[in-house]
């Protein structure tokens, strides 16, 4: 039964939208791991940087070290560091991917959680470290390759849903669960709904009342 | 009955799979969770507390190496620690207002809910529950003011439809039956997917599912699974 509308419900309701936006998934991107290769010292005991979620370092010069992506592109724009770029980034992993995205048509590819946010800052603030223009646009085209793919994929994968039933889509990314939440969820709602109503229909007619159920 | 609570809390030992999250996935988790649901969650006591306070301790460390480097004139150059933390610092900030903000919005749309039902009220912090005693007083005068107070008078309670009736049926409640995308954190075995049970499915740790939320709340509330 849906509750009753009420004055402070209706008070304090907003109309639907996206629970995560955008912004806030590249804000949580940007807490992913890259590699760097610093080329200063922190005057700090060991050169270590402690943060609130743990320690960072030692920074040390040409001595490569994990920190997450915010950190180095704050570096990257003040010449302190060089990123290197993520492996699945490589131009061989990303189009072997993308054979494997493309003939296999019943699962998604494993890729990083956010990888259409980590690519999208990458290209957009250092675009040097994928090597010559030529290279980076290459890698630009293999990842919106991808993306398209992926998301064709998805658009297939949505016009098979015809009941209310549970949907297993492993290893989607959260830009592209993002994309597709508000039509997936409400229509699942909608046939979730639909099958409780024809249900008390049944229900009803079984029992030969002639009361019409609740509708929506 | 919240020693009971607190004991069963101590017995479930922290698995080991879970010490891999640091504290910024951890609330961020937190947060989705928040956002993705309109069931009112269990407020994360021990994580907010930790974070405000290695928050603070960090501030604090940022302060000092300001002030050092006002004093000494010697060539001591702190300025990228001083930009490392202080990026650190706000994007915590801000995670963490983001969380609060989140369960404000539910905490005043529900806000009769939580005040009606004694175990809700114990999913949320004193100073939450003390915001939703002070929203409810406020808006409510408001409302009757506004509204109530031109009705006839068996219509004026905030919590019933008319006062004929004898059940407080005026109160919005969370919908916990909408889908919802989840991500296992670890293996969850065996869960129903359906309403009726018939139909079980083993959850492994990295999948995912759009499912209806009531199906799989145990998993959320006790942070097997996240909702994304």
């Amino acid at each position: 039964m849906a509750p009753t509308a009420s004055l402070f419900e209706y008070v304090s309701s907003k109309l639907d939208e996206p629970p995560l936006t955008p912004e806030e998934l590249e804000f949580m991107a940007e807490h992913e791991k890259v590699t760097i290769v610093p080329n200063f010292t922190l005057n700090l005991p060991n050169s270590m940087l402690t943060c609130i979620e743990g320690t960072y370092g030692p920074f040390r010069p040409n001595i490569p070290v994990e920190v997450p992506l915010y950190l180095a592109l704050a570096l990257n724009r003040r010449n302190k560091c060089r990123i290197q770029p993520p492996g699945w980034m490589a131009r061989e992993k990303l189009k072997a991917v993308l054979d494997e995205e493309r003939t296999i048509p019943q699962y998604f590819q494993p890729v990083p959680q956010y990888y259409v946010e980590t690519a999208k800052m990458l290209f957009a603030e250092a675009r040097a470290i994928f090597g010559t223009n030529a290279e980076v646009n290459e890698i630009m085209d293999l990842v919106e390759e991808l993306k398209k793919v992926r998301n064709s994929k998805i658009l297939d994968g949505l016009r098979k849903v015809s009941g209310p039933i549970t949907v297993k889509l492993n290893n989607l990314s959260a830009s592209e669960s993002n994309k597709i939440r508000l039509l997936f969820e409400n229509s699942l709602n909608m046939w979730h709904q639909l099958s409780k109503n024809d249900k008390e229909w049944q229900e009803v007619r079984m029992t030969g009342t002639t009361d019409t159920p609740a509708t929506l | 009955m919240a020693d009971v609570l607190g004991s069963l809390g101590f017995t479930q030992d922290l698995p080991d799979d879970s010490a891999e999250l640091d504290d910024f996935h951890l609330l961020s988790n937190a947060l989705r969770n928040e956002r993705n649901t309109q069931d009112i969650l269990e407020y994360k006591h021990d994580l907010v507390e930790r974070v405000q306070r290695r928050l603070q301790e960090q501030a604090d460390r940022v302060d000092t190496w300001k002030e050092a480097g006002k004093n000494q004139y010697d060539d001591v150059d702190m300025s990228l620690p001083i930009l490392c933390s202080t990026l650190n610092v706000n994007r915590f900030r801000f995670l963490l207002k983001a969380y609060w903000r989140a369960r404000l919005q539910k905490i005043e749309r529900f806000a009769t809910l939580i005040l009606d039902k004694q175990e809700l009220q114990r999913h949320c912090s004193p100073q939450e529950l003390s915001h939703c005693l002070q929203y409810f007083v406020a808006v409510g005068k408001c409302l009757k003011e506004v509204v109530l107070a031109k009705l006839p008078e068996e219509f004026q309670t905030l919590v019933q439809e008319s006062q004929l009736t004898e059940a407080r049926d005026m109160i919005p409640a969370p919908r916990l039956d909408r889908c919802v995308f989840i991500k296992l954190l670890k293996d969850a075995g065996h869960v129903a997917v359906d309403a009726e049970g018939t139909q079980l499915v083993d959850m492994k740790a990295g999948d995912i599912y759009i499912i209806q939320y009531s199906l799989v709340q145990r998993l959320v509330q006790q942070d097997i699974a996240v909702l994304i």
